[in-house]
């Protein structure tokens, strides 16, 4: 048995007004362990609570976390700054520093659920689907058993529409809090009714073909195929109302994953509004039932 | 296995952006210290850092991007892949793989005080730092933050990114630039010092900021040899682990760990390390932590030399970790450690540790580089003179 398998799943959106559901958060608003937990925290462990849920494969403590954020912390930046501009240094918070840099996020989950694997977090809009495959790459050469991956993101105001012409992410229309994470394990003998993830590949030069991406992602796997015999389900760069920044494609993957589509080979592929693809090849079981189009297109 | 060579490498720090000004800053004692010069507050109660000049800032008036760092980045990419004699188009199935700690927030912090150069919009802009302009990465491409691990993170990642086929050649590095953000907050957690960084001295007070990074290209010993290209070191292996623990404080079991692994995945055992680069930040904590973490692992095997590069330039956060694996290239050339600018006396508490104020001569062509972060994020790396593998080799 190869590949990478798919032994869990969670998601959470929030709704287009911004407000998020009561369980897309975890109950504990602090920490002995680490003080008071933030919003972006409690959103991740709770997905990531879901995700471990019943957990047979990798002992926790060597499970790792692989997460992907489009705005890090940013609010935390902004709220720091502007508190030290505006009222000065004596009012900014100890823990700001810590908790407004990128990876807090994945630190502060690993130490609240006792994740001692590698513990990565990678930045950009396709980061959500790059931590995934990053977290494949650590897994397949035995870095470590098991990992929990995915993206979140909840933007910060000022790098969100209508705060004018410098904000950072200014070309995206809405973004939404959301979070999307993957439990990953190297596949056994035991694995045959689970998705698998075979291969993958991306194009930041936006000069790929899907095809391209395909025929990339089936070299990783180690597969001849030809690339236009492959199933493939395309997320368009434009994301309309459902942007959830780096969340988007792993949510996205995870609703894919959930209409339990037709057995065989699919190229899940996401082009991100940065011009950025990731194309991921997964191997859906025969025991899936359900149909999916030859090509869909959703947003 | 599929050895990892480093064939090119580039640098940007406070003293310019060659291999031997970058050496010359490790070696000569300089005190490079001063205020910030962009800060736009006058309350912090340390603004001592080690900033880059503005004639070297002024160097990269052509390298692409709409803030400091992405020029950066542009700048270090470019320099790797022209180092190593591979086309600096990226064309090939190259790919890159940058780590920051706050590069990404710099975009932010401007748009916040309203500094933002005009253009500098877009969701592209804003976290990825890989540069595009007149590149064409074929091979995988990644924006890496695990705090002031990143910048060897980003390497040790990218090595297996070659070993899996997914590329032939990857640049990878780290790199970073001093923010209000990054001063505001080390001035907060009151790890900060005003006087010079003393890494294992019983005088140490504390990390002194700094910016820079370096990037290397990476790929294949064996491609490496048949284009007939320089290797300057060779990468065995490498380790990560998170402490799970506190989310700035370091943990003894947690480097101790990625120690471990890295050196299983080196198949070199301790008493072949000839040297260490330390993380080395300055800070009693750290320093204590990362003296037990190896003499846990080390046991009766009396530790290698040992020193840090922070001392003469400062801790440029997510550079930290690329610019300390440079000083572990620079230091195999050299055949020998630089020394610890400002030690001083060497602090009793941490036992029997070679360090020195001077260059200490190496005794042998395999170091270990660390690098940890905030989060709990270790990464050790175990790089080596390519005389190394020839040795292992004849060895079987």
């Amino acid at each position: 048995m190869t590949g990478i398998v798919i032994r869990a799943t969670a998601a959470g959106k929030a709704a287009n007004d911004g407000s998020m559901p009561a369980d897309m958060l975890c109950a504990e608003r602090r920490s002995p362990r680490v003080g008071a937990i933030n919003t972006q925290a409690r959103m991740v462990v709770q997905a990531l609570r879901r995700c471990l849920e019943g957990n047979d494969g990798p002992q926790q403590e060597w499970i790792g976390l692989s997460l992907g954020t489009a705005d890090g912390a940013n609010g935390i930046v902004e709220t720091s700054l502007k508190t030290a501009h505006g009222t000065g240094f004596e009012d900014v918070i100890t823990a700001w520093y810590a908790t407004g840099l990128p990876n807090s996020t994945a630190g502060v989950v690993a130490s609240l659920e006792q994740l001692l694997g590698p513990n990565l977090t990678l930045l950009g809009e396709q980061s959500g689907l790059e931590a995934i495959v990053m977290a494949c790459r650590l897994i397949r050469a035995r870095h470590v058993d098991g990992m929990v991956a995915g993206g979140f993101d909840t933007p910060a105001s000022d790098s969100v529409p209508g705060e004018g012409e410098t904000a950072p992410s200014a070309p995206v229309k809405t973004a939404l809090p959301g979070v999307g994470l993957l439990m990953l394990a190297a596949a056994d003998d035991a694995d045959s009714d689970l998705v698998r993830i075979l291969g993958w590949s991306s194009d930041m030069a936006g000069g790929r073909s899907d095809d391209d991406l395909i025929a990339a992602a089936l070299a990783v796997a180690g597969r001849t195929a030809d690339p236009s015999s492959v199933r493939r389900i395309v997320l368009d760069g434009d994301r309309g109302d459902g942007d959830y920044r780096a969340a988007t494609g792993p949510i996205h993957l995870i609703e894919v994953i959930g209409a339990a589509p037709a057995s065989g080979l699919h190229a899940f592929i996401a082009h991100g509004n940065d011009g950025k693809a990731v194309c991921l090849l997964l191997d859906i079981p025969s025991s899936a039932n359900g149909e999916i189009g030859e090509e869909q297109r959703d947003h | 296995m599929t050895a990892i060579a480093i064939t090119g490498s580039s640098v940007f720090s406070p003293n310019g952006s060659t291999d031997q000004g970058f050496w010359e800053s490790l070696v000569d004692g300089a005190d490079r210290r001063g205020p910030w010069p962009h800060r736009a507050l006058e309350i912090y109660p340390v603004d001592n850092v080690i900033a880059i000049p503005e004639a070297t800032w002024a160097t990269l008036s052509d390298a692409h991007g709409t803030t400091r760092s992405k020029r950066m980045a542009d700048f270090l990419a470019r320099g790797a892949l022209r180092d190593a004699g591979l086309p600096v188009d990226g064309a090939g199935r190259v790919g890159c793989a940058l780590g920051t700690t706050t590069a990404c927030a710099e975009l932010m912090e401007l748009a916040t005080l309203g500094a933002a150069d005009e253009g500098a919009t877009g969701a592209h802009q804003s976290a990825d730092l890989v540069p595009r302009e007149g590149l064409s990465w074929q091979g995988p491409t990644l924006t890496l933050s695990t705090a002031c691990s990143s910048g060897l993170l980003a390497p040790a990642l990218a090595a297996d990114m070659i070993k899996s086929g997914e590329a032939e050649a990857m640049v990878a590095g780290g790199m970073d630039v001093l923010l209000e953000y990054t001063i505001c907050g080390f001035n907060s957690l009151r790890v900060a010092t005003q006087e010079t960084c003393r890494p294992f001295s019983s005088e140490r007070k504390g990390v002194i900021l700094s910016e820079g990074g370096a990037c290397f290209c990476l790929e294949p010993v064996e491609a490496a040899q048949v284009r007939q290209a320089p290797i300057q070191a060779v990468i065995l292996g490498y380790g990560i682990s998170c402490d799970g623990g506190h989310p700035t404080a370091p943990s003894v079991a947690g480097i101790g760990r990625a120690i471990r692994q890295a050196l299983a995945s080196a198949q070199v055992s301790p008493v072949e390390i000839s040297g260490v680069i330390a993380h080395g930040t300055g800070t009693p904590t750290n320093d204590k932590v990362e003296i037990e973490a190896m003499r846990d692992v080390f046991g009766d095997v009396p530790l290698p030399p040992v020193t840090s590069v922070k001392s003469a330039i400062g801790h440029a956060q997510g550079g930290a970790g690329a610019i300390s694996l440079l000083a572990a290239l620079l230091s195999l050339k050299h055949g020998e450690l630089p020394g610890i600018t400002h030690l001083g006396e060497v602090d009793p508490a941490l036992g029997a540790v070679s360090v020195s104020a001077r260059p200490m001569p190496l005794e042998g062509t395999c170091l270990m580089v660390n690098a940890f972060g905030f989060g709990g994020n270790n990464c050790v790396m175990i790089v080596a003179d390519e005389r190394f593998l020839a040795t292992r080799r004849q060895l079987g």
